[in-house]
């Protein structure tokens, strides 16, 4: 009965002249309404990464819409985004033609990006990725970049949507080599320590964002990787020459890894970097002090 | 010549006999209503000046021819006029004149015609509801008494009631209460005895208040106090018994062995251990099967393994008595009345109870007829007992069933060692210490009235108020009992722990004032003015000294008390001046004109922004006298008015406007160090009061013999230079930033009051309502609230608010964070608002056709209920989704089944963060009312009062009364969660404590921590109410029995009041502001008499 009796008042008392705000849609915080909204996206990047402000990324967005799955979001197949380059990175389309939009209604958004961006690529399903086997050392060549991709699903687009990358093909190594090694450095070679190796530590190919599975080209497979200082060599300075470059992904190299150093005489010194235990995975970094 | 003489006087005689036959003598009795003798009744036959007046039984005698015509005549009653016919006895009952009841209004510094009164002026015939109701405080009973006047009872506790009245909504952020005058000078309403007030007037808007000036900004009550009617006198006595109870108290699991179990699945709940082993539980399902068995210990297993229901425990019903004698009387040319009070309120908790003597005296003597002189004394004394109530109300929680309050002389104790060591006996803590607070009030005035010609009348008065409180609190020794042990497990007995502090407060302050008034009609137009000066002085001094460790356990005197602890006082004092005055021009009581205006000087702000010059102007107009509706007679007022002005306020402290030093910090020169005076707080010349001004329009109507009565009024009140704490930047160090005219608040109302009385013969009836809608607004503080997506340059977007600088928590100070940082002061909002986290509300649907989640869907009341919702839930982790307020992960120490989701209401995929909070209502009603019902017949008197209020909200979360998540197993449970919650375990999905249905979320032992708490909604209430206020059954036995024992009135009564409250508030009572007062409203049913002889 008191109920009843608290509910019957209650109601009566619930005239419209004294209601106040009671739905509280505009009180405080609200949401974005929106009919389309353009992407934008929020990279973590791996430990250490650096973007290059020349460099882009590429990146593709996929919905639900209208009753249709795997729509893409933009005009392209992959959109090239320009970048924040500090800290929160932030990447976001800066034409029109790039952008990735979202529409009111869309809904299982996926979204799929890759760095740095590649003008050929037009299939995220087919990113190139190049881990060369001979490099030639340049002293004034940008920081390493190598391919890194994140996807991400989310279930709003308003805010801007978190992609956490990483490296999925490749590792960096460091390679440190001292003054007393010769005077003047003329290659460093990478090698397993027996040939039989099935391994590689340097190819070409492709990588699928979508599947995140890699594609080798096997004319470009190498089991060693060669850093060239030129004709002339490099004329090594007090203290440690450093040379980074890039390296695939191994494991269990048959023979452990060496290392040999060439000065300009021809005269090579093979240095054991690496036992066969040594796993190389991707995205990591390794550095190997020459003693 | 013997025969001429003889027929001379026959003729003489028969002459006579015919003259005495035709000039009768006629007799009677006048009585009023109630069958009162109307001691002094004119009676007068009309057209001559032959006249008499009643006698003090209501009798007169006088010569009247017959067919001549009898007026008789009482102020206040309406006039009678009776044809002599053949009776020689006529007897007459007098009407009470409503017009006269209406006919005058006490106003500032005077009385005006109700007719004439041109602001919103409420008028509370105070004396009849006081005699029939159990009243512990005079403004409790001013609740639903008068639209626009909101008053809410925030405690019960004897001694300490507290009201807040708020006239028009609440317009400042300082003190909003209203300026309180008893018999002319400022005061409180807790220093007058309800039987001694005869009228209240509630002055609300700027016409009526603008001659109080700096302290009218809140409104005014008005009280005067009862003095003697002329002609009459009488001894009254008023006695009221009252049985009491807690109206409402929360109740907690009482069944230990029950709480046992809770507390252990609590714990399983979030993966720990259990905390009570089974075989304890089962030692107290075997105890309670006979509780009066004995233990080994020797104690009844009820007390030795108890189950406590702690708030019934606490709360008892008490005995309220009140006693009232007063004796009035007058002479030609002096009236006095004296009354004494006795009020003993217990309470219902032991040892908190107050007991009150009151003494009052009025006395005024027209020595000259145009002299008249006057006093008027209130004398007071107040006993209250006091506990440690005050810091263990927090603990009250810790009081587990296990816990024996008190037994054979003994404190208990937790019984199971398997009980955390925080659990606690309040009891015990409540009365190891008391103490006793005494008070004494003293209030004199005396006045001079002098009757100048030419209607010029010069009014002096001064006042003196004198206060003096004494606190004494005195900790002893004592320690508690395990009942089931036989032995003490608390040992306190350390005379180390003992202590007193003792407190004196002193306040007195006089005031002066003087007005000279005038009023003069000339045929239809009426003029009166006056002007006047008043000063006002206040001085406040405060010691206080504490000791510790008592020499013996009995002698507690200072002398005894061996350790000195602190010792420290303070002084303050202030003073105002005024200049005021008012004219007021009405002609032919239709057009009526008025201008107050008050020049007010406070020592609170600086020599040149000291004075404040407050005007007002109103003006009316008696529609209903106009010739043109003349014809229309059932009306008797349409009055149509309007006012504007401005007031002041002043509500800051004494010294504000200055720089004030404080010392106790060391600063190191060189090597010295030194204890300097430091500036601690900077000054600011340019402080001003803050002005309050307000538009009021208004109508009265009457009808049909004034039976019909309706009032509406539309109220706009801008408070402008609010005065509030600067905003220092971080350069400026540490100090207390000056006070500046800041903020600026606005209230907008309208009230209706609509009445109907009648009668039927020996029947009457009324019925009255006010019903008040207030909307509150910050216009001006901080700058304006933002909160939204800002997108840049490049297209990101960024979820922005200055949430930290436009807001600041206000409300009420609890120990409870989310209190404090709920309820905000935010530009463009109402006062106070809370500021909470939506609870989610899902579609009910999950997933989309595509298999992806939906991120609207999932429960619809937002729990996690079923495997199904949790597969959502899943999904939605998986989506990059993030759940506040604790941003857990799903588990049972996570977000578990039985734990509610927050709105992402900013869209941020983070749902339940800060950035979705929304402002959802204040603690501020949007409305309140009051409903009365009265009927009579006969002797028989019956009257109903109902009160309430609409659209306040309030955010309460505290452990142990109201959440179903618990700190630690030293806390005990509410008994609606406990024994009404969700329960589900996916490893068993059979378990028979299976509940999937509840509203109430899981048991968790992480309070803190849980899913379920944060500053969201999920603990947001609702606190619309409506009071069954009082209810009266009286009776008036008949005058004809009385007046044979010459007693000229005897009523006997019942009442209750508080008898029921309707909310779906859960808390102890929607009115109290702070969830904290666990002291209940009081139910009280009363038994009284009024006798008047």
């Amino acid at each position: 009965m008191r109920r009843v009796l608290n509910r019957l008042w209650l109601c009566v008392a619930a005239l419209p002249l004294f209601s106040g705000c009671m739905n509280y849609d505009d009180c405080g915080n609200t949401s974005l309404d929106y009919e389309s909204l353009d992407v934008s996206f929020k990279a973590t990047l791996p430990p250490l990464y650096n973007l290059n402000e020349e460099m882009s990324f590429g990146a593709c967005g996929i919905c639900t819409r209208g009753g249709k799955t795997d729509v893409n979001m933009s005009a392209v197949p992959v959109s090239k985004m320009g970048h924040t380059m500090a800290a929160p990175y932030y990447f976001f389309s800066k034409t029109e033609g790039d952008a990735i939009v979202g529409k009111k209604g869309d809904h299982n958004y996926r979204f799929y990006a890759y760095y740095p961006y590649d003008p050929s690529c037009t299939d995220m399903a087919a990113v190139p990725v190049n881990i060369p086997s001979v490099i030639t050392y340049d002293k004034n060549a940008p920081a390493l970049s190598p391919l890194i991709v994140a996807n991400a699903t989310v279930t709003s687009i308003i805010a801007p949507v978190p992609m956490s990358f990483s490296a999925p093909a490749s590792c960096q190594m460091t390679v440190r080599i001292p003054d007393t090694a010769c005077k003047v450095i003329k290659s460093i070679r990478m090698y397993p320590g027996n040939e039989t190796w099935k391994g590689r530590f340097a190819f070409s190919g492709t990588y699928d964002v979508f599947e995140q599975k890699i594609t080798e080209d096997p004319t470009t497979v190498s089991k060693s990787i060669t850093v060239d200082f030129g004709p002339s060599g490099y004329e090594m300075k007090p203290g440690y020459l450093t040379v980074s470059f890039l390296m695939g992904e191994a494991k269990y190299v048959t023979g452990g890894v060496k290392l040999a150093v060439t000065d300009i005489d021809g005269v090579t010194t093979v240095k054991d970097m690496y036992n066969a235990r040594q796993t190389f995975d991707a995205g990591s970094s390794y550095t190997f002090t020459m003693k | 010549m013997n025969k001429i003489y003889r027929c001379f006087t026959m003729l003489l005689v028969l002459f006579t006999g015919v003259a005495a036959y035709a000039q009768n003598v006629i007799t009677g009795t006048v009585l009023d209503e109630s069958g009162y003798p109307l001691t002094g009744t004119s009676v007068l036959v009309d057209g001559t000046t032959n006249g008499t007046i009643t006698d003090v039984d209501g009798k007169y005698s006088i010569n009247a021819d017959k067919g001549s015509v009898l007026v008789f005549d009482f102020i206040g009653f309406e006039p009678q006029r009776i044809t002599v016919a053949d009776k020689a006895v006529i007897d007459v009952v007098m009407k009470t004149s409503s017009e006269f009841l209406e006919e005058t209004v006490v106003v500032g510094y005077g009385v005006q015609k109700k007719v004439n009164v041109t602001g919103a002026v409420a008028t509370v015939n105070y004396s009849d509801i006081a005699e029939s109701r159990p009243v512990t405080t005079t403004a409790a009973m001013l609740r639903g008494a008068s639209a626009g006047v909101q008053v809410s009872q925030t405690s019960s506790m004897p001694g300490t009631e507290t009201i807040d009245i708020r006239v028009r909504g609440i317009g400042t952020l300082n003190d909003a209460s209203p300026l309180v005058i008893v018999d002319g000078f400022e005061s409180s309403l807790s220093k007058v005895n309800p039987t001694d007030i005869e009228t209240i007037s509630i002055l609300k808007d700027a016409a009526s208040c603008a001659i109080y000036g700096n302290r009218g900004a809140n409104g005014v009550v008005l009280v005067t106090t009862k003095s003697a009617k002329e002609g009459s006198s009488t001894i009254e006595y008023n006695a009221i018994f009252a049985y009491q109870e807690p109206a409402n108290t929360l109740e907690q699991v009482s069944n230990y062995a029950d709480y046992m179990e809770f507390t252990n699945e609590a714990a399983y709940n979030i993966d720990k251990d259990a905390v009570y082993s089974q075989a304890m539980i089962d030692l107290w399902r075997e105890a309670e099967k006979n509780p009066y068995g004995i233990a080994a210990s020797g104690y009844p297993n009820y007390v030795a393994y108890p189950n406590v229901a702690w708030m019934e425990e606490m709360f008892t019903p008490g005995i309220y008595q009140k006693h009232s004698l007063s004796a009035t009387g007058s002479t030609a040319k002096t009236r006095y009345r004296v009354s004494l009070d006795y009020m003993n309120n217990p309470g219902v908790f032991a040892s908190m109870g107050v007991k009150k003597y009151q003494f009052r005296t009025n006395v005024s003597s027209q020595i000259t007829d145009w002299l008249e002189i006057g006093a008027r004394f209130f004398g007071y004394r107040s006993e209250r007992e006091t506990t440690d109530w005050g810091s263990q109300v927090g603990m009250i929680s810790r009081s587990l069933p296990s816990v024996y309050p008190y037994y054979d002389g003994k404190f208990g104790w937790y019984e199971n060692t398997e009980d955390d060591a925080m659990v606690r006996n309040s009891w015990y803590f409540i009365h190891q210490a008391n103490g006793m607070d005494t008070t004494h009030d003293i209030n004199a005035t005396a006045y001079v009235n002098i009757t100048l010609p030419l209607g010029f009348k010069y009014s002096a008065s001064a006042n003196y108020k004198w206060n003096d409180l004494r606190s004494i609190f005195k900790r002893y020794p004592s320690s508690a009992f395990s009942f089931s042990k036989g032995e003490i497990v608390y040992d306190q007995s350390d005379l180390s722990r003992s202590g007193a502090t003792e407190t004196n407060t002193n306040a007195y302050d006089w005031t002066l004032s003087t007005n000279l008034s005038w009023a003069k009609t000339f045929g239809k137009h009426d003029v009166s003015a006056i002007v006047g000066f008043e000063a006002y002085d206040y001085h406040y001094r405060t010691s206080s000294m504490s000791k510790n460790q008592f020499s013996n356990s009995i002698l507690s005197e200072f002398n005894n008390i061996v350790n000195v602890g602190t010792i420290t006082g303070s002084y303050s004092s202030f003073s105002t001046a005024a200049v005021f005055g008012r004219a007021s021009y009405a002609y032919d009581g239709r057009y009526m004109a008025e201008v107050n205006f008050r020049y007010d000087a406070s020592s609170r702000f600086a020599s040149e922004s000291r004075w404040g010059f407050f005007p007002s102007v109103s003006a009316g107009w008696r529609i209903n006298k106009e010739p043109w509706m003349e014809d229309i007679t059932f009306i008797d007022n349409l009055k149509l008015r309007a006012s504007w002005g401005k007031l002041g306020n002043h509500s800051i402290g004494n010294y504000d406007y200055i720089s004030r030093y404080s010392s106790g910090y060391n600063y190191v020169f060189g090597t010295d160090v030194l204890t300097p005076g430091y500036v601690a707080s900077l000054s600011n010349n340019a402080l001003e009061w803050e002005t309050t001004t307000t538009t009021d329009i208004g109508l009265d109507f009457a009808a049909f013999g004034n039976r019909l009565t309706f009032e509406t009024d539309f109220y706009n009140k801008y408070t402008d230079g609010i005065l509030a704490n600067a905003i220092l930047s971080s350069s400026q160090g540490t100090k207390t930033p000056p006070k500046t005219n800041m903020y600026s608040i606005l209230n907008r109302g309208i009230e209706f009051t609509l009445g109907w009385k009648d009668s039927k013969g020996d029947f009457t009836y009324g019925i009255s309502g006010n019903i008040t809608r207030n909307w509150n607004k910050v216009v001006k503080y901080r700058g304006a609230y933002e909160a939204g997506w800002v997108t840049d340059e490049n297209g990101v977007r960024e979820y922005k608010t200055n949430y930290g600088e436009a807001t600041t928590a206000t409300g009420y100070s609890t120990t409870s964070y989310h209190q404090n940082t709920t309820s905000r002061v935010v530009e463009g909002r109402t006062l106070g608002e809370v500021y909470l986290i939506p609870v989610y509300k899902g579609t009910g649907d999950y997933f989309f056709d595509d298999g992806s989640v939906n991120p609207n869907g999932g429960p619809k009341d937002g729990m996690i209920r079923t495997p199904e919702d949790m597969k959502w839930l899943e999904a939605m982790f998986a989506a990059g989704n993030r759940f506040g307020p604790k941003n857990m992960d799903i588990g049972k120490n996570g977000i578990w089944y039985g734990d509610y989701l927050l709105a992402d209401t900013n869209g941020d995929r983070f749902y339940g963060n800060d950035n979705d909070r929304k402002f959802m209502g204040s603690f501020n009603p949007l409305a309140f009312f009051g409903l009365d019902f009265n009927l009579g017949w006969k002797g028989i008197d019956l009257s109903v009062s109902f009160i309430g209020s609409l659209g306040g909200v309030r955010f309460w979360k505290a452990e142990a009364y109201n959440c179903n998540a618990m700190s630690s197993p030293s806390v005990t449970f509410p008994a609606r969660i406990a024994y009404d919650h969700y329960f589900y375990d996916p490893e068993n999905p059979d378990d028979p404590r299976t509940n999937l249905t509840s509203k109430n979320g899981r048991l968790t032992l992480n309070y803190g921590a849980e899913q379920n708490g944060g500053a969201s909604a999920l603990w947001l209430y609702k606190t619309d109410y409506m009071k069954l206020k009082a209810v009266t059954l009286g009776y008036t036995l008949p005058s004809k029995w009385m007046n044979k024992v010459k007693i000229k009135n005897l009523r006997v009564y019942v009442s209750g009041d508080n008898l029921f409250c309707l909310t779906s508030y859960p808390g102890v009572d929607p009115e109290y502001t702070n969830y904290n007062n666990l002291y209940s409203s009081l139910r009280q049913y009363s038994l009284g008499l009024n006798l008047t002889f």
